[in-house]
């Protein structure tokens, strides 16, 4: 039977390359992202107990009896050194004068065993006027070895110190103090507020655990810990962040390996059908239904155990060389060197195992069932119906309706589990459900072809390909669920991601209405053009008006027009408030000012005339209140410019504009100084943040789509093998070269753009009801829903074009048979 | 008038020592309005010849001449829309695309070329071959003789220059298969049509005008107005 096996499987092997291709990249992704966990998980835990590095254990004694016990401690025998390090903060002079502010020092350990500190130059410090300094900080500032400091300030007394070193900068390690002078000497200091630990090193072939046992011993009430468990402390500390990475990254991994999954089953029913007369004149020739199936399973394993060992080896080399890449560069994330653990090696294995056995049972049962007579018989076409496809239609309804449910449970509740649940099972019931949505879908697609004008419906090869999409229901119907996973699920981000945007955005609109307001009591009459011919800038409205009476005060009263309200204020609840003649619309700087504390109409007066207003308290930041441009007119007066309201393109860098306004308008004014205020910076962090997560989570996905593409070329080679025949007497008949290549363009564009299609719908509904969920009750205020169109335009043609560039090499293999050896060819 | 004609055609199979020469410096025309039967034993070439005449093939040296154009000279593509519009196919096997009806397998070529039927023609064909009745089907629902008769249609649909017939009768019982070449005999007798097929069976080929011999590659000879002894007696002496 190994024979036969290996016999068969080398027959095969051009028709499970693709399986090979899907197991091998899903596992592959799944031991990267793994190994790259477990390296971001001790690399922080690494940098974040630097301190603790060489010592074998640390006491956490009080302070007034540190130096005592550090004594005692270092004349245990099964200690090496011992030593007690104090830190604490104290102000610091530079050597040009200027103050630096509190900053954090350390001491270094006597003992060259105890030193974590590493040396970028220089020497460690020995006397009490010496000190190390963090080398970025000392290039920063200008400060070189040699260089002298003053240390202190406040309560505590100044004392000269000479930089005698700089320590090299350790990465990711945020705690570490900047300064640090010779052991022994901070309690002398008066520095308030000092910590203390004795670092411990242990005699050779002592172990930690007995150490520690043996000072707990010598001081009872002193709190002592082996380093190791300060490193895992530090981990558990710290990883909250990165289980939530390490989470995030394995969802994407399993998603990615159920494709493959998808992929493969669709492959080994493919197969086993195609090879349907073989294994029938198997079973005439005397094999057993059990020598069937178990050859077919064991095929089948040995395949996904190659891919598996294969895909597991690539994804911890590439993880390798990621990390080798990322700790060259600048990047502030620490990552240690990839080592293969029991883990990282045996899940992502595990993994594509048994992805491969779940997927190759059903079609390893279907193929024991086939009767020695069965391959005789000419091939029946397949058709959906039967036990099994009821079942799985009925399965796939129970199951849609359960996650509607659950959605709506989510939706009501507000609450993320019901929800999450509520959209596996929804789509689980789609995906089971494909076999019947994918033909129909089709056949609408070929009945609406026949509107269109005669030349444009594509011809034969438009025909041909209609008619071999629904050949295999089945076959079809799986190739498309596995794109579906991934457009949806790109989709479905896409949307909620513009929709929570959208709907920040309006919040945000509503808090700050205008990007930035320059005010000032002398605003310059050329501001205004000087602002425009700021590069960022996109338009510029002037505020002009003038003093007015209101009670017994007088205040700055302007008006903006609906057009110009257009142009820069972005919240349109405030722009219709401008539009109405009986507002005044008051901005928090001037809400001290408004007689009757703002919830009572009032007046304004000038000799000219008097109009009664209602003040609106808006969250715009500065400048005059605003009244309709009516309203002004009645108040007579000559207008003069108050305030400039700017709005920012949305491309630029909203920090730097506002810097250079800044510039610009100090550059030009040697009176009063301007205010230049607004909200940009929240708004950008808010898009940065969302945009950077969207690009994120799209690349970590493209990962099942690019399998699912596999599939895709995989099964329309398949098909290629299959209708050899076909495409001989087509091509015996006329059928041009280009024309059969068209027919699978035609084929692989309607997978692509079904499952395109489906995939939107889906990822639009669960991109709405995500959103819904996620901020329910999270803000006072109705979420937007978004549609990013342009975006969901972009996965679906990207989708189609992956689809199309997918048919190339099967077609290629196509059109190169001749078609003599394709019709005589058994 | 010749139809088609060859010169000097070689086909070589293969490099070295397993070089394989199916034809040798064949030199054959067929003239138009002739039913020509190609005979020979198994491995002698016939298919071959037939392939590098219909264009499905291409020759290893030597020209095939289609009327006045050489298809040695054409690129694949050229070559595929020449089969398309003056060159008509009957298999033995794989005749019909199980997917179409009868009707849509008959028009298939001319929906290829992007050509509107003649209906008159066609309606004639269907007439003849006694298909009225059987355009709606699908190839499963034919029996054999009925879908060889779909396929001579679709053979004859685009009034080729040549209908090349390969083993017609050879997937069919004897009678299906004298009706089948009675068929045939009529396109050419009363539609004008030439048509060359190939064939092993002495009964098939004395259906022809003219009976071409072939043994190992090379041209064994040629029978006019045969009768099944005539074509026995010379294959006998074609494989002596």
């Amino acid at each position: 039977m190994l024979a036969l096996r290996i016999a068969s499987w080398r027959h095969h092997r051009r028709r499970y390359t693709a399986t090979f291709l899907a197991i091998f990249l899903g596992v592959a992704f799944c031991a990267a992202t793994l190994s790259l966990t477990r390296a971001a998980e001790r690399g922080a835990g690494d940098a974040a107990a630097i301190q603790f590095s060489q010592a074998d254990l640390v006491a956490f004694p009080v302070n007034a009896r540190a130096a005592e016990l550090a004594g005692r401690v270092a004349r245990l025998p099964d200690v090496a050194a011992a030593a007690a390090i104090r830190t604490g903060y104290v102000g610091v002079s530079w050597p040009h004068g200027q103050a630096g502010g509190s900053l954090g020092i350390s001491e270094v350990p006597a003992a060259a065993g105890l030193r974590w500190q590493r040396l970028a130059a220089g020497s460690f410090p020995v006397a009490s006027d010496q000190v190390v300094l963090a080398a970025d900080l000392a290039a920063s500032e200008n400060v070189s070895v040699g260089s002298r400091l003053v240390l202190g300030g406040g309560h505590v007394p100044r004392r000269d110190v000479t930089v005698v070193g700089l320590l090299a900068p350790e990465k990711g390690a945020d705690g570490v103090s900047p300064l640090a002078t010779r052991a022994g000497v901070l309690q002398n200091w008066q520095v308030p507020g000092l910590s203390v630990q004795i670092d411990v090193d242990a005699t050779p072939g002592v172990s930690a655990g007995t150490l520690v046992r043996e000072i707990r011993h010598l001081a009872p009430a002193t709190e002592v810990a082996t380093t190791d468990d300060l490193r895992k402390q530090a981990v558990s500390g710290l990883t909250d962040e990165v289980d939530v990475l390490g989470s995030f990254l394995l969802g994407f991994a399993v998603i990615a390996l159920f494709v493959a999954g998808l992929v493969s089953s669709n492959t080994f029913r493919i197969v086993m059908t195609q090879r349907t007369r073989d294994l029938a004149l198997l079973r005439c020739v005397g094999a057993q239904r059990s020598q069937v199936f178990l050859m077919s399973v064991a095929e089948a394993m040995l395949l996904g155990g190659l891919a598996a060992a294969a895909g597991t080896a690539s994804g911890i080399l590439s993880s390798a060389l990621l990390v080798t890449l990322a700790n060259s560069t600048s990047i502030p994330v620490v990552l240690s060197a990839v080592t293969p653990g029991t883990a990282s090696l045996a899940l992502p294995f595990a993994g594509g195992v048994v992805v491969t056995l779940a997927a190759c049972l059903a079609p390893a049962w279907r193929a024991s069932r086939i009767t020695p007579v069965g391959g005789l018989m000419p091939e029946a076409p397949s058709k959906l119906g039967g036990r099994m496809g009821r079942a799985q239609l009925g399965a796939g309804i129970l199951l849609a309706l359960t996650g509607c449910a659950a959605l709506g449970v989510g939706l009501a509740s507000g609450a993320m589990l019901p929800a999450l649940a509520g959209g596996v099972l929804t789509f689980l019931g789609v995906l089971a459900v494909c076999p019947l949505v994918v033909p129909a879908t089709i056949s609408l697609v070929g009945r609406a072809r026949r509107l269109l004008p005669r030349r444009w419906q594509g011809g034969v090869p438009a025909d041909l390909a209609l008619l071999n999409a629904v050949r295999n229901p089945r076959r079809t119907a799986v190739t498309t669920a596995a794109l579906v996973v991934g457009v949806t699920l790109i989709a479905m981000l896409s949307v909620g991601a513009a929709s929570v945007s959208a709907t920040e955005s309006s919040a945000l609109d509503r808090v700050t209405p205008v990007d930035l307001a320059v005010s000032g009591k002398a605003l310059p009459a050329r501001a205004a053009d000087q602002v425009r011919g700021v590069d960022g800038v996109q338009d510029v409205v002037t505020v002009a008006g003038f003093p007015v009476r209101a009670g017994r005060r007088s205040v700055a009263v302007g008006t903006l027009s609906q057009d110009a309200a257009a142009r820069v204020v972005r919240d349109e609840a405030l722009r219709a408030q401008l539009g109405q003649p009986a507002n005044v619309v008051v901005p928090v700087s001037a809400r001290a000012e408004v007689p009757g504390g703002g919830l009572l109409p009032f007046r304004l007066q000038t000799q000219r005339g008097t109009v009664r207003v209602r003040p609106v308290l808006s969250s715009l930041a500065t400048g005059p209140m605003l009244v309709a441009p009516a309203v002004l007119e009645r108040l007579g007066g000559h207008p003069r410019p108050l305030a400039l309201y700017v709005r920012l393109s949305d491309e630029s860098d909203p920090q730097a504009v506002v810097a250079r306004v800044q510039a610009e308008l100090r550059a030009g004014t040697s009176t009063t100084p301007l205010s230049v205020e607004g909200g940009y910076a929240k708004r950008s962090t808010y898009d940065r943040a969302i945009s950077v997560i969207l690009i994120v989570a799209t690349a970590l996905l493209a990962m099942s789509v690019v399998i699912a593409l596999v599939g895709v070329a995989n099964t329309l080679s398949l098909s290629v093998l299959e209708r050899r025949h076909e495409h001989g007497l087509l091509r015996a008949l006329g059928l041009t070269p280009v024309q059969l290549r068209l027919v699978l363009a035609g084929e692989a564009l309607l997978i692509a753009g079904t499952a395109a299609v489906i995939g939107t719908v889906l990822g639009i509904g669960y991109g709405w009801v995500g959103t819904l969920t996620l901020l329910h009750g999270a803000l006072h205020q109705q979420p937007t829903l978004a549609v990013p169109t342009a975006r969901l335009a972009q996965i679906v043609g990207g989708a189609v074009a992956a689809g199309l560039l997918s048919s190339v090499l099967p077609a290629r293999r196509a059109v190169r048979e001749s078609p003599v050896a394709a019709l005589s060819a058994e | 008038m010749d139809a088609i004609s060859a010169t000097d055609l070689v086909k070589v199979y293969g490099k070295g020592s397993a070089e394989v020469r199916a034809l040798d410096a064949v030199t054959v025309a067929l003239a138009t309005a002739e039913f020509t039967a190609i005979m020979g034993p198994s491995g002698s070439g016939k298919s071959t010849l037939m392939h590098c005449l219909a264009g499905l093939d291409t020759a290893t040296s030597g020209d095939v001449w289609l009327a006045d154009v050489s298809l040695s000279a054409l690129s694949d593509s050229s070559r595929t829309k020449m089969r398309r519009e003056r060159i008509g196919f009957v298999f033995q096997t794989f005749n019909l695309l199980g997917m179409l009806t009868a009707k849509q397998n008959v028009l298939l070529p001319l929906d290829l070329a992007g050509k509107e039927p003649d209906w008159r023609w066609f309606d004639s064909i269907v007439e003849v071959l006694g298909l009225s009745s059987r355009l709606a089907h699908r190839p499963a629902q034919l029996s054999g003789g009925e879908q060889q008769r779909v396929a001579i249609a679709r053979a004859l649909v685009t009034r080729p220059d040549i209908v090349f017939a390969d083993e017609p009768t050879g997937n069919l019982d004897s009678r299906t298969g004298g009706e089948l070449l009675s068929f045939l005999r009529t396109s050419v007798h009363e539609l004008g049509q030439t048509v060359v097929m190939v064939t092993h069976d002495p009964i098939a080929a004395s259906s022809a005008d003219r009976v071409v011999l072939l043994a190992d590659g090379r041209l064994a000879g040629q029978v006019l107005h045969p009768t099944p002894a005539s074509v026995l007696a010379a294959l006998g002496r074609a494989e002596a």
